[in-house]
């Protein structure tokens, strides 16, 4: 009894999946570590070598297995180590932000946005801000591990 | 009966749901078999040495479940009906009646171990469609998939007696979205050819079919959701007939949904078999133009499997002035397939199966190849684009193209 009045009172603790591209992004956010840039723990950051890998199949995936916040971030338009990594991306998240609203989905679960290997204030802005509005939503509405698959992130 | 004990004993390593009742009706239905072989000589996978309905028939009568479950791979069926065509024992609701045993055996097996390795291994696109089916059928939150209608001047209402269904077609334009298939022109032409006969259809924003999870991974837990959800938003709007646009739609809500839904008491038209009925073609006027030469595909879902629909939209093609209709070589029930169903299985095969059909509607001289199912749609477009040097591939593209049937009409009266 204690432990679930304990729980209740406690403020929720959103679950938020960082996809950060290794050039750019992923170089901010150790630059945010380096110089000590307070930021929220909630978050789990997965490197990709180009935010363009990030195939609209783990965003949805993320949010089945109980994932509650979702957020891509990539290098600026044109600084891509790739050269057309990012426009990719931009388009390839464009559809899936559609498609999120159809399965029901808020769209403030997820974001998508870019940051500079330099920019190691402005990713803890983000992610406090992002944790924030996440938690304002509350806990995803989608039931965790429902289906028969079992998911092989897991 | 000694086979039917020993399945029991047999097949303790398969956790099957309501084992008796299915597994009778499965052994039931095959015992009707008298092993002519007309099936195997039909299948168009047969020929192509991967599946043998006639074997697994036979099988299920004289070996154990288990056993035959491990031989053969159930998945690799596309349950196009060809079979159950040419099958003497089958008639419509008694009988071999090969794609409903290959359905329920889908349903008995596919949580045993054996067989989610057999359905990861054929999944295609990521398992991205059985996965939105499965989060839209248990989120609470409604679907918002009615964006695509904005700005445009359509009337729809949000209660009446008419309900159009759109579907998962504005899903598919977010996931094929570099394939340019333009799904969304289907809905947008039926909702306003309505219009132009005065009739505000009933556009809501439903979940999916279901048609996918239950022919596809045989999950009637999550089609019951689907089925109940649908039918409960449309008995709350008042809606009595429901128009769809697709053929697979038509097949469940004709078909499937009366099965598991108790009072299920709507009128279901495909939207060509509504647009004769009320004869809304003599509403519009079409622009004078050349002549266009057409074929038709026949799916699957709406032929064999669906009431056999086969002049409806033939006769809607024909009242278009300066379109002449011409027919493949292989038409109405001996339709070939188009090689993959409820996206399951995309490999050498099915791209053989394609490329048949595809070189079958080259061969009419037609310019268009009017489908009616959007998996045909996306099936033969995805063919066509593959990206290939060779120049007869390239020239292939010229030669033909494939449109829905709601968006070459569309196209005709510069609806979209």
């Amino acid at each position: 009894m204690l432990k679930i009045k304990k729980k209740r009172n406690k403020e929720f603790e959103p679950a938020i999946l960082v996809f950060c591209c290794n050039w750019c992004s992923y170089a901010g956010a150790d630059l945010a570590g380096v110089s000590r840039f307070q930021y929220p723990p909630n978050i789990r950051i997965v490197r990709v070598m180009c935010s363009s890998r990030v195939e609209p199949i783990y965003v949805l995936r993320s949010f089945s297995n109980g994932i509650d916040g979702v957020l891509v971030i990539g290098c600026h338009k044109g600084d891509c180590h790739y050269m057309h990594g990012f426009e990719y991306t931009l388009n390839r998240m464009e559809h899936l932000k559609n498609l999120l609203k159809m399965v029901g989905i808020e769209e403030d679960r997820f974001w998508l946005h870019s940051i500079s290997a330099s920019e190691g204030k402005q990713f803890s802005e983000l992610i406090i801000e992002f944790t924030h509005t996440i938690k304002e939503l509350g806990e995803s509405k989608i039931p965790k591990r429902f289906g028969t698959m079992e998911f092989k992130c897991n | 009966m000694s086979s039917y004990i020993n399945n029991e004993i047999k097949c303790s390593n398969y956790n099957f749901q309501n084992l008796g009742v299915t597994i009778k009706n499965v052994i039931s239905m095959a015992n009707y078999c008298f092993a002519c072989n007309r099936c195997v000589n039909v299948c168009p996978l047969s020929h192509l040495d991967v599946f043998f309905p006639r074997k697994l028939v036979g099988d299920l009568i004289l070996s154990s479940l288990g056993e035959v479950l491990t031989n053969h791979n159930i998945w690799n069926c596309l349950t196009c009906g060809q079979c159950s065509i040419y099958c003497p024992m089958t008639q419509e609701n008694l009988g071999v009646r090969i794609p409903d045993l290959i359905l329920e055996l889908r349903k008995a097996s596919r949580k045993s171990k054996i067989q989610i390795n057999r359905i990861t291994q054929c999944e295609t696109h990521n398992e991205i469609f059985p996965l939105i089916s499965k989060m839209i059928a248990n989120n609470p939150i409604s679907p918002n998939k009615l964006e695509f209608l904005k700005g445009k001047v359509l009337k729809t209402a949000d209660s009446g007696e008419i309900a159009y269904f759109i579907g998962c077609l504005p899903l598919m334009e977010e996931i094929f979205y570099n394939f340019k298939c333009n799904y969304t022109e289907i809905p947008i032409t039926i909702i306003s050819l309505l219009n132009e006969a005065n009739i505000v259809p009933v556009v809501l924003n439903e979940k999916c079919c279901g048609h996918d999870i239950l022919w596809g991974e045989g999950d009637t837990e999550t089609f019951k959701k689907f089925a109940e959800y649908n039918t409960q938003l449309y008995k709350d709007a008042g809606v009595k007939i429901v128009i769809v646009g697709c053929a697979e739609g038509y097949r469940i809500w004709k078909y499937d949904y009366p099965k598991i839904v108790d009072d299920f008491d709507f009128k279901v038209f495909h939207f060509s078999e509504f647009f004769l009925k009320e004869k809304i073609l003599e509403h519009v006027k079409f622009p004078q133009s050349s002549k266009i030469k057409v074929t038709y595909h026949d799916s699957c879902r709406m032929g064999r499997l669906g009431g056999r629909l086969y002049n409806a939209p033939r006769e809607l093609i024909r009242q278009i002035p300066g379109v002449e209709l011409i027919e493949m070589d292989n038409i109405k029930d001996d339709a070939n397939c188009c090689g993959v169903a409820t996206f399951l299985n995309c490999n050498e095969y099915s791209r053989f199966l394609r490329q048949n059909r595809i070189n079958e509607a080259i061969n009419t001289r037609a310019e268009y190849l009017i489908v009616s199912c959007p998996k045909c749609l996306t099936h033969f477009n995805c063919y066509l684009n593959e990206p290939s040097s060779n120049e007869e591939k390239k020239e292939l593209r010229n030669n033909i193209k494939v449109m829905d049937l709601a968006s070459f009409i569309g196209k005709l009266l510069f609806l979209v």
